[in-house]
This record gives C-alpha cells, structure tokens and sequence, in this order.
C-alpha cells in the first residue's frame, strides 16, 4: 500500500522510535524506506556566543555527525532486510518541516512516519515543533510516533 | 504491527478518506478496527439563563445524531467487511469529540488512531483541524493522520 516511505531522523531516541515503527511498516512489503537527516545549520546561525572562527570546524562536525546518524539508521533498516535509501540535507533555510515536506514530495514519498519530539523539542510543548509542521504541510499521510520515554513520563 | 486501530469518524470528507485508507492499511497490517462516532452531550446552562434545554429535546437530539452515527459506522463496517477486517464500533455519548475518542482508544485497547486531518468543524483554510490537533498532542499510541 505504501511503497516509499520518508523516515526524518535527528538522532535523538524519539527518532528512533519513528524509524523502528517505519521499518514494521516496511518490512516483508516491498516498501522503501527515504531516511532524510537535516544538518540545521541555523542552531548554530543562532547560538550568539559561539566565537566565529570555530563555525566551519562547529559546521563539519555537525555534517560527520549527520553522516553518522545515517549510516546506523540504514544500517538498522538493512539488517532488518528493508530496502532503503538516505538523503543528507546541508544548507536551508527556514523550518525543518518544510524541508521534510519539500522532499516527502521530490521523492514521491506516500507516507511519512515521524517521532515526535525531535531535539530542538522543548518539554513544555507537548508535541514536537517540526513534527506539528509536518503534519500540518504534508501532503500525504504522516504517522507520529510518541517516544517510549516520553509515555513513561507522561503516565507518572 | 498494530492490534487494534480506531478510526474515528464525523461522516466529513477528510474522516472518509481515512476510513477508506485506514481500512485498506488495517487489512495490510492485519489488524482489526474499531469505529467510533462521538455524539457530544448537548449543555444544560450554555443556553443562557431562564432557557433550559428541556429533557425531551435534549432526548431527541440525541436520539437523531445517533443515528447519524450509526449510519456512518454502518458504511463503515460495510468496507471493512468486503476487506475482511475485524471490526466492530462505538457510538456514544462524549463531552467533546476529542474526549470520546480518547476513552474509546483506551477501552478498546487500541495501540493505533488513524483520522483526518479535520472534520466538520475545520474550516476549508485551517490546516488541522482542532480535535486531530488535541489527539496529535496528547494521544500516546501512534496517530496516523490522512489528509
């Protein structure tokens, strides 16, 4: 029913879950899975006290870690034997949701599957920023995944 | 991967189309799908003082949006039938829409909510609707949402 399936990752645990759902979802269906991680380089346009000269060193490390959290998604999809393909997005401007939508579309995607609270999720609100944007600008489907920590807490 | 998904309706295009999709998923997946239809309680006092909703129009009502409801969960069950997908459906009283969705979720044992991006209450320029957005922010099962 879905055939490609985009998979927005920040590396951070509640990413995971949405990978680990996307890939449920995926396997043993002949679906693909588009895994996108976007290096935002406006944490670092932002983050004033930052002394300028470190940026291109801050902005490397940045896209090797990028890279990084990549390479384990795919490799978490591979050897659960789901076929899968990875984009690196460097240099945007504006939301990140508009990123993941931007190329939910390029790529043809049918579904997004994304967990909530990504890292630049703020613990009062209650739902990821970049995760409400997509759903609000998706044209397709999108399934969001709470994290598993974040239920823990929320039951207490 | 999914047990057990709601779909909740308000008989509204977009609640449709994830009827339809969410059923055809649910026969994917092999799950099975309750339908829910909230009927909301009507207030006593909103109506301004010395104006009460008498028992008997309140009684009636609800007896129509009843039925509205269960007309929607009959076409519902309907295209999970010709699917081959489990199904059964609620249609009951709630406080708010958001509310009845959430307690049936919780009853049924439902690990999945699948619904429209907005209902009957969305206005054709909001984005999201308001009940999707409370489920979207509050629900701890996954939500997929159609648009």
């Amino acid at each position: 029913m879905y055939r490609k399936i985009l998979v927005p990752i920040d590396g951070s645990r509640t990413s995971t879950r949405g990978l680990e759902e996307a890939i449920r979802l995926a396997k043993g269906r002949n679906a693909t899975l588009v895994i996108l991680h976007a290096v935002d380089e406006a944490v670092v346009a932002y983050g004033g006290d930052i002394v300028p000269v470190y940026i291109n060193e801050l902005l490397e490390s940045m896209r090797e870690g990028g890279k990084r959290i990549i390479a384990k998604a795919v490799a978490k999809a591979r050897g659960r034997g789901v076929k899968v393909k990875s984009l690196l997005v460097e240099k945007f401007v504006g939301p990140v949701a508009d990123i993941i939508v931007s190329h939910a579309k390029k790529q043809r995607a049918d579904l997004i599957v994304i967990g909530t609270h990504g890292r630049r999720g703020v613990t009062r609100l209650v739902m990821g920023s970049d995760a409400e944007g997509v759903v609000r600008k998706s044209p397709v489907p999108v399934l969001l995944v709470r994290s598993r920590e974040q239920t823990r807490r929320a039951k207490r | 991967m999914f047990r057990r998904v709601l779909i909740p309706t308000d008989g509204s295009p977009t609640a449709n189309k994830a009827v339809k999709s969410g059923i055809q998923l649910a026969k994917m997946l092999g799950s099975a799908v309750t339908g829910y239809y909230a009927v909301e309680s009507i207030p006593t006092g909103v109506y301004g003082e010395g104006y009460m909703f008498s028992n008997t129009a309140r009684a009636k009502l609800e007896k129509r949006a009843k039925a509205v409801g269960r007309r929607h969960l009959a076409g519902m069950a309907r295209l999970a039938r010709r699917a081959g997908v489990r199904f059964d459906s609620v249609c009951a009283r709630a406080q708010t829409p958001y509310d009845g969705i959430m307690d049936t979720a919780r009853r049924k044992y439902c690990d999945a909510i699948f619904m429209g991006s907005h209902g009957r209450r969305g206005i054709a320029a909001m984005v999201m609707g308001s009940v999707t957005n409370k489920v979207l922010a509050k629900s701890r099962i996954p939500v997929l949402v159609f648009r």
